[in-house]
């Protein structure tokens, strides 16, 4: 099946020529920057040409391979070994599948761009499809961590039929296409080498099933633990946070108990002499995995907010000029990108969907979060992601240099914001400086569609009945004069009940 | 401490568990381990030959 992919470097016939036209100046073998910028070699129809480049700095756990982009495609750098494997993979029908379903990333050999970096010879470059949006496990919901999961263990269960096994078992392998999961780590599929273990167990059990039991057995949120450690939650702590009564429940008694009791072993592992092993015991134990995270399930009962779409206090009439204003503004042109800050269960982000390629629907809500996803997989809407995503507390930049895990800002640049009904939650909840806030949307994007919502809206007095201090910016003219200073105002309604208006504005040089 | 272990080490006592989790082919496994074990455990001492000559 031909990827959709179809760029200009993998057309390109490989070129025979690798003398430097008179014209190219000579190549260091690696520029020293402070960036991680690298100068790289490729081979192209008019000879060998330097460029700079630098590598995603998320890629570089898997020694095999770097990622890095150029000219809006991802390429990966490869190995010896990782090319064999990529390419025993490409031969199997459970890869094509996978494509073919969108669970796998596309993927092929990009001839003529390869491939020596700060003096390594790579032995190829894959060009892959590129995902629109990356997120991260902790910004995920129960249902997300849990359908990844299971994607996870499917390909695992097809490659294993296929002599293939994958190599870990981590949940960054995992990203998302709307709210459909897409696995892109193809460098994580290896020839089984005949020892009959999954060597991204440990990783699996930490990353996903051990975050799951605790969110559906405990009732324990894993985004913050899983923000707290990038490796996850170990055995030990896993053991540590579950009741005796859980240890009688599927999977608990093997998977956490003995597995913190086998913790801390090192050494070379179990020898297994004698011929090479199948599959079968990897297999048997993919299958218990399935069963045991197709049987959890998360029954948070009512948080604050997964019940507001139902009972709030917009009136019918405000709530249809709401619906009105919002589609306005979001038909007014095509966007790229749209960020909804507080979407709660989506409503608005569907609305902002119609005319946009991506809408990514934020809430610090994980219960509306979770509904949000499943109504989203149930009415098939393709380009609306949900994340679980507080403001006042967002996802920091993490791991090595704080580089390898982003924060929300540098991983796209929104066309348009929707903030609805989010602001007095900031500034009247969390105490943030309404100026820094606007500061804050006016950095982030060039169109805002905000809704203020006034002392006297009945939402905020309850907000406000045990609390003294106020925002002396708090009020509408005052929003409205700050709001001005950093956007011009394009439309501007009062919704009928008369305590929320909204803004349409845009940034003066857009 | 787990944590010490490189990204891609599946650590020996999940490898273990695996044969334990693996159904009658991973315990095939683990019994043949285990065996192991406790033979060379319980075998007499053969000198090699350094220990020949320098004796």
């Amino acid at each position: 099946m031909p990827p959709a992919n179809d760029d200009e470097h993998c057309k390109t016939p490989k070129s025979p020529a690798i003398s430097p036209p008179a014209d190219t100046p000579p190549v260091p073998s690696s520029i020293p920057s402070h960036s991680g910028e690298l100068a790289a070699v490729a081979d192209t129809p008019v000879g060998r040409r330097a460029y700079v480049l630098e590598f995603d700095p998320g890629s570089f756990r898997d020694r095999d391979g770097r990622v890095f982009e150029r000219a809006g495609e991802i390429y990966r750098l490869v190995s010896d070994s990782a090319l064999l494997d990529w390419r025993a993979l490409r031969e199997t029908r459970c890869f094509y599948g996978a494509v073919e379903r969108g669970e796998l990333i596309e993927t092929r050999e990009a001839e003529g761009i390869s491939s020596e970096v700060a003096g390594r010879r790579w032995a190829g470059v894959l060009h892959h499809e590129k995902v629109p949006f990356v997120s991260y496990p902790y910004e995920w919901s129960f249902g997300m961590l849990r359908d990844a999961a299971l994607l996870q263990l499917e390909l695992l269960a097809g490659a294993l039929e296929e002599g293939l096994n994958l190599k870990d078992g981590s949940a960054y392998n995992v990203l998302w296409r709307g709210a459909r999961p897409v696995f892109i780590d193809i460098l994580s599929f290896q020839r089984f080498d005949g020892r009959p273990f999954w060597p991204g167990y440990r990783q699996f059990c930490q990353m996903f099933l051990n975050p799951l039991l605790l969110q559906a057995w405990r009732n324990i949120a894993f985004q913050p633990l899983l923000r707290g450690s990038l490796e996850g939650i170990t055995p030990r702590q896993c053991r540590r946070m579950l009741l005796t009564r859980d240890f009688f429940r599927r999977g608990a008694l093997t998977h956490v108990l003995l597995h913190s009791q086998l913790e801390g072993m090192t050494g070379s592992g179990p020898r297994v002499n004698g011929p090479p092993q199948g599959p079968q015991s990897v297999q048997h134990n993919v299958r218990g995995l399935r069963r045991i995270i197709r049987g959890l399930e998360w029954r948070p009962g009512q948080s604050t907010w997964s019940e507001y779409a139902q009972c709030n206090s917009y009136s019918a009439e405000d709530h249809a000029a709401k619906r009105e204003f919002v589609a306005t503004a979001a038909a007014a042109s095509r966007r790229q990108l749209v960020f909804d800050f507080g979407a709660n269960t989506g409503e608005y982000s569907r609305l902002a969907a119609e005319h946009a390629d991506l809408v990514i629907a934020l809430d610090a809500d994980a219960v509306a979060v979770d509904r949000m996803y499943h109504e989203l997989v149930k009415s098939g809407v393709t380009n609306v992601q949900p994340l679980v995503f507080d403001l006042a507390d967002p996802s920091p930049g993490l791991g090595w240099r704080n580089r390898e895990r982003r924060p929300l800002e540098e991983r796209g640049k929104p066309d348009l914001v929707l903030s609805l009904a989010v602001i007095h939650h900031l500034v009247l909840g969390r105490n943030l400086p309404l100026t820094e806030v606007l500061d804050w949307f006016a950095g982030l994007t060039k169109e805002l569609v905000i809704e203020f919502v006034d002392l006297e809206d009945p939402m905020v007095r309850l907000m406000l009945a045990n609390r003294q201090d106020r925002d002396p910016d708090y009020t509408l003219e005052r929003f409205e004069a700050l709001l001005q200073e950093r956007f011009h105002v394009v439309r501007r309604v009062t919704l009928p009940s008369g305590t929320r208006t909204l803004f349409h504005a845009v940034t003066s040089g857009s | 401490m787990t944590t010490l272990f490189a990204y891609m080490d599946p650590g020996t006592g999940s490898m273990l568990l695996q044969l334990l989790v693996g159904g009658t082919a991973g315990l095939a496994v683990f019994g043949r381990h285990l065996w192991q074990s406790l033979a060379e455990r319980f075998q007499r001492h053969q000198p090699t030959q350094a220990e020949r000559i320098s004796a």
